[in-house]
């Protein structure tokens, strides 16, 4: 063994106090060079390390390229002990080396079985705790090696505290094949170096400092049939909100923003954090919240004597908080969290350090667009975009883009009513580092956001798996990328022909058509647009008796709903083969005669067949009379005169033969029967405006008024009943 | 000792013991007037330890801190507000909370609707005011009044019960902590070791909210009802011991389980769904605290007790009616509802199933 000096730092990952006390520690020791408890493969990370180019919290994340869920990542915030190691390496320009593990082994399913149960199955932190009487393992560090980290002896007192609590404690495989790499990392440096620190999480302490203990030759062992699979390794940002969730090394901040105040105010956190919460408390609940910060600043201290503490810590803040707010705990909490609590903080990472060639495109695309500056804030904001400007329609295609890769920075606000001549586009722009993840993974498609895009379309994109057609459509029009869309006709008229339900393609036409009429801003190319329609129309021409004769009465009226959406866009379509229309149209009649058809479709079909002028008068009545005085079943008659009316209910009042018809329909009704047909009719003349009802209540009290004349003059009585049952057909009160 | 023959005797009397030697072993700085250091004070409260061979039994069962914060309140300058819905033990913690600091519980105020002003600050013995006229013979100290003489803790019940100017009167009395007597023209300034516990609950109807003037003088503590089963059960155990032998019953049948199997019960109505949280259930609208499981199983003991000879179930069935249903159809219904979805189908559970089916259905 080579004589080097190796000096052991056990510290609490994302400890504010650990780290500032190893600030300190290196300050004074000055070693050569610095080993740090990081993946062995992840040194070509740290090499390029600049701490100007790297905005905590931020994050190594390691990556299988054919796998993205198998991803390991190590999070560090400013007040993390790893973050300031390698801050003073930088500084003080000596080299860092990663001795832990590499995630190639780690990362490789086949190694260690039970991975994650064997990491959690034991905390001897919690064991101590708890033979203090500390209930939260949590508070406890705290309190002991976080706020009252002033001591001088810190890391000799971790050090001793720890082999008492290693020994006799079982390790999982895992972390024994890891402190075997350690040590034999560590002794190779300890060849090029005379000082080195060694910064590792206060656990592995015991087996790294007696080091000699150990036979090379065993840990060899241990490792030899480990199994390597390869990873790609980034520097990526990472957020307060996830540092909370969980991390890297299994050891979660309950709440990273306090853990930066701390390591920011130091021994003075606790007055200054009641001020502020108390301050924005004020600000945002308009509570009288006078001297609150003092009176909770005793009951805190009082709290911390009674507690056995020296300096107050995050619970007895809170407590006293609490107590002098009169708050409920949750809606304090509810009211901090954001800020004084977990925190909304994002980290940054320089342009130098992105890797993947979709990443530098995206970037590009983000400059291009002017929306540097919306970019990874950690709130929402609004834009209004005028696609007529330049950049204003970069940053739209780019939004849309990005929404079909599956990062919804922007949330489109107004879909709605924008047809594609719309020039104004509303968004909310939320960035959150998540998306991070998303784009490395969509490098798989692509290097450049439109190849991306482009290959993941045809090969990956279901149009049918989203139900949501028209959000699919508005996007892929938008994003820029003219050839998306032809491609995307190019997949649905295949899809034409394996599909069978006729609905969705029903629903799609008038879509379609409309963007054919319109145009658009993005000259997509009409021509396959045109052909994809007529295939649509073909398809319902030849395979629509199915859907006309649907007897299921579910999803009747949606269904009648969209087949008289697509009717009248045919009429809008200008370059529609005339005849073959015309034929069909006819055809209507023959399936609305077919005894299987339900009477709400046998009622829409003679409505249209009537509408085309492919009905005269006679032949109406004739249907209608067949349909409507079914002696049988009075109910179907109502539903017939639904399906004939849901389109146009306002022909009624126009037309005085239908008019007649009716009234003469319902007049002969018994009282009872009256009452049972009254829903559907209802469910018509009710979406009527009230000025034809109107009309309607007045038309329906004249006819009798004329027949008055010669016949007896009905009573009072029953002219009450007639108007309360006519304004109970038209859905007044 | 004559003191042992009421039927409540002060938490100072019952636990003279564990007082006494919590005193002797106290080292730490007391702040001034108290019996006890705060550490020692919750001790007391909480119990579950031996001090020299002393057991200290557990007096209020629940979260630590909040206990450590009520604690903490007294000690600095501020009074104390203990909320919560009915039987959340908050008078029981006043009361151990008065008996470990000032050594003493019996000062007390009980908030009502009717009361004046002058039942917190004195009033006058009006045969000597007619006689002697104005002087310190003649006035009626309150039980505030003597509090702040003696430098004790002082409790008031059911604050939020008592008129908005009544509870104002209040407010110059916590923040100046003295008592003017302008009749006198003299004041009563409190001695060290003076403060206030007030316990109000947030559920009942009828009740006066503090202005935000006197809710500053306060520290509010809100107790919750018992997080678990087994704490609850402790609870309800503990509590109907002390009474039982308040009320020298003799002993009877009704043991541990059927407390169990009551807590259950109370428990499932209240959550609204079944233990195991398999099964969702109808919540009544009475508050089922731990209060109700007690008074069902003091009630029901006492039945046992003094008309003996039938099943536990028999006792015990028709108290629990009576503390579920308060409103007679919807909470009947309920409750047929959850006997016959629930408890029809426990093991073990069949004379329940049975006697309350009967008693719900007499016909």
């Amino acid at each position: 063994m080579l004589g080097a000096k190796l000096e052991y730092f056990g510290i609490r990952h994302h400890g504010p106090g650990s780290a500032r006390q190893l600030a300190v520690a290196l300050e004074t020791l000055r070693p050569q060079a610095l080993l740090i408890e990081l993946p062995a493969d992840c040194q070509e990370l740290l090499g390029p390390f600049d701490p100007h180019q790297l905005e905590p919290p931020v994050a190594i994340l390691q990556y299988d390229k054919r796998d993205f869920n198998n991803a390991s990542s190590s999070p560090m915030a400013n007040f993390s002990p790893e973050w300031i190691a390698l801050v003073y390496a930088f500084e003080n320009k000596i080299p860092v080396h990663p001795i832990d593990l590499p995630n190639q082994i780690l990362l490789c399913q086949e190694n260690f079985s039970n991975r994650s149960s064997a990491a959690r199955s034991k905390d001897p932190f919690s064991l101590f705790a708890q033979s203090l009487g500390q209930s939260d393992t949590e508070a406890w560090w705290e309190s002991f090696f976080e706020i009252e980290s002033e001591r001088e002896d810190h890391f000799e007192v971790v050090k001793e505290l720890i082999a008492h609590l290693r020994e006799g404690t079982e390790e999982s495989e895992e972390t024994l094949a890891r402190e075997a790499f350690m040590r034999i990392s560590l002794k190779e440096y300890s060849k090029k170096y005379n000082s080195l620190a060694v910064v590792c999480g206060a656990w592995h302490l015991p087996a790294l400092q007696n080091h000699q203990d150990y036979k090379v030759k065993e840990d060899l062992q241990r490792l030899k049939n480990l199994k390597k699979i390869t990873l790609e390794s980034v520097w990526i940002p990472w957020s307060y909100q996830r540092l909370k969730a969980s991390s890297g090394y299994k050891a979660g901040v309950v709440f990273p923003a306090w853990y930066e105040w701390l390591f920011t105010e130091r021994h003075k956190a606790g007055a200054r954090w009641l001020v502020q919460v108390n301050r924005f408390l004020r600000e945002k609940t308009n509570a009288p919240l006078g001297a609150v910060a003092t009176e909770a600043f005793a009951l805190a201290q009082q709290l911390t004597s009674m507690r056995k503490k020296s300096l107050p810590g995050f619970e007895e803040l809170f407590d006293a908080q609490v107590a002098v707010s009169g708050m409920e705990r949750n809606e304090l909490s509810k009211w901090l969290d954001q800020r004084f609590l977990t925190g909304d903080k994002v980290g940054k990472v320089g342009s130098i350090f992105h890797r993947l060639p979709l990443q530098s495109d995206f970037d590009a695309r983000v400059k291009s667009a002017r929306l540097t500056k919306d970019w990874e804030q950690g709130y929402t904001e609004c834009k209004e975009l005028d696609l007529r400007k330049p950049s204003h329609l970069k940053a739209s295609e780019l939004l849309h883009s990005l929404i079909l890769l599956n990062v919804p920075w922007g949330k489109w606000l107004n879909p709605e009513g924008s047809g594609l001549g719309n020039f104004r586009e509303q968004w909310e722009l939320h960035w959150l580092p998540d998306y991070y993840l998303t784009l490395l993974e969509c490098g798989l498609w692509g290097n450049t956001l439109e190849e991306a895009l482009r290959n993941k379309t045809i090969n990956a994109l279901d149009p049918f798996a989203s139900a949501n057609w028209s959000r699919l459509l508005h996007h892929i029009f938008r994003c820029g990328i003219p050839e998306l869309s032809v491609e995307l006709f190019a997949l649905l008229s295949k899809k034409l022909v394996e599909e069978e339900d006729l609905e969705p393609w029903l629903e799609l036409f008038p879509k379609l058509l409309h963007y054919l009429r319109f145009g658009d801003l993005r000259n997509t190319s009409t021509e396959v647009l045109e052909q994809l329609l007529l295939q649509i129309f073909n398809k319902v021409q030849f395979t629509g008796r199915k859907f006309f004769l649907n007897k299921e009465e579910n999803h009747l009226h949606q269904r009648i709903h969209v087949f008289l959406e697509f009717h009248q866009s045919l009429q809008l379509w200008s370059n529609a083969p005339a005849p073959s229309v015309q034929a069909w149209q006819k055809r209507l009649l023959t399936f609305a005669s077919q005894p299987e058809c339900p009477p709400e479709m046998k009622g829409t079909l003679t409505y249209l067949s009537w509408n085309c002028q492919l009905l005269d008068p006679q032949t109406l009545a004739i249907f209608f009379h067949r349909e409507v005085n079914d002696v049988l079943k009075a109910e179907n008659g109502s539903r017939w005169l639904y399906g004939f009316f849901v389109g146009q209910p306002g022909i009624l009042l126009l037309n005085p033969l239908l008019f007649a018809w009716v009234s003469q329909w319902i007049k002969g009704l018994e009282e009872e029967v009256f009452n049972s047909v009254v829903p559907p009719l209802r469910k018509v003349f009710g979406s009527l405006s009230s000025t034809d009802k109107q009309a309607l209540l007045s038309l329906t009290l004249q006819v009798p008024a004329q027949e008055q004349q010669q016949t007896l003059s009905p009573s009072r009585e029953i002219w009450e009943i007639v108007e309360k049952n006519i304004s109970q057909l038209l859905g007044e009160q | 000792m004559q003191e042992f023959s009421s039927i409540k005797i002060p938490s100072e009397q019952l636990y003279r013991q564990e007082l006494e030697i919590l005193k002797k072993v106290d080292k730490g700085a007391k702040p001034p007037g108290w019996q006890l250091t705060p550490a020692s004070a919750v001790d007391y409260i909480l119990g579950d330890k031996e001090v020299e061979g002393i057991p200290i039994s557990a007096k209020y069962f629940g979260n630590r801190s909040l206990v450590e914060v009520a604690v903490a309140t007294l000690a600095t300058d501020r009074a104390l507000l203990l909320i919560g819905v009915p039987g959340t033990a908050k008078t029981l913690l006043s009361e151990h909370l008065a008996a470990a600091i000032s050594g003493q519980s019996h000062w007390l105020v009980q908030g009502t609707a009717g009361m004046s002003e002058d039942q917190l600050r004195y009033s006058w013995n009006y045969a000597q005011l007619l006689s002697k006229g104005p002087g310190w013979e003649a006035l009626v100290p309150s039980p505030v009044f003597h509090a702040m003489e003696k430098g004790c803790i002082v409790r008031v019940e059911e604050l939020t019960r008592m008129p908005s100017d009544v509870q104002d009167s209040l407010i110059t009395l916590l923040s100046e902590k003295t008592l003017p007597i302008p009749e006198l023209n003299e004041s009563l300034r409190a001695k060290k070791g003076f403060n206030l516990i007030a316990t109000a609950n947030d559920r009942d109807k009828g009740v006066q909210e503090l202005s935000s003037a006197l809710q500053r003088r306060f520290n509010t503590v809100k107790l919750p009802l018992p997080a678990s089963f087994e704490e609850e059960v402790r609870i309800v155990i503990n509590r109907s011991k002390e009474m039982e032998k308040i009320l020298e019953l003799p002993p009877t049948g009704i043991s541990n389980e059927e407390i169990r199997t009551l807590v259950t019960i109370f428990r499932e109505l209240r959550g609204g769904e079944t233990l195991d949280q398999s099964q969702k259930i109808r919540s009544p609208q009475a508050t089922l605290s731990p209060a109700e499981i007690i008074s069902v199983v003091q009630n029901s003991k006492a039945m046992a007790a003094y008309f003996p000879g039938r099943e536990n179930q028999e006792y015990f069935v028709p108290s629990l009616i009576g503390a579920v249903i308060k409103d007679p159809q919807l909470d009947r219904a309920l409750l047929q509802e959850y006997n016959e979805n629930v408890v029809r189908n426990r093991p073990g559970w069949e004379k329940i199933y049975a006697a309350l089916r009967w008693e719900l259905n007499p016909s």
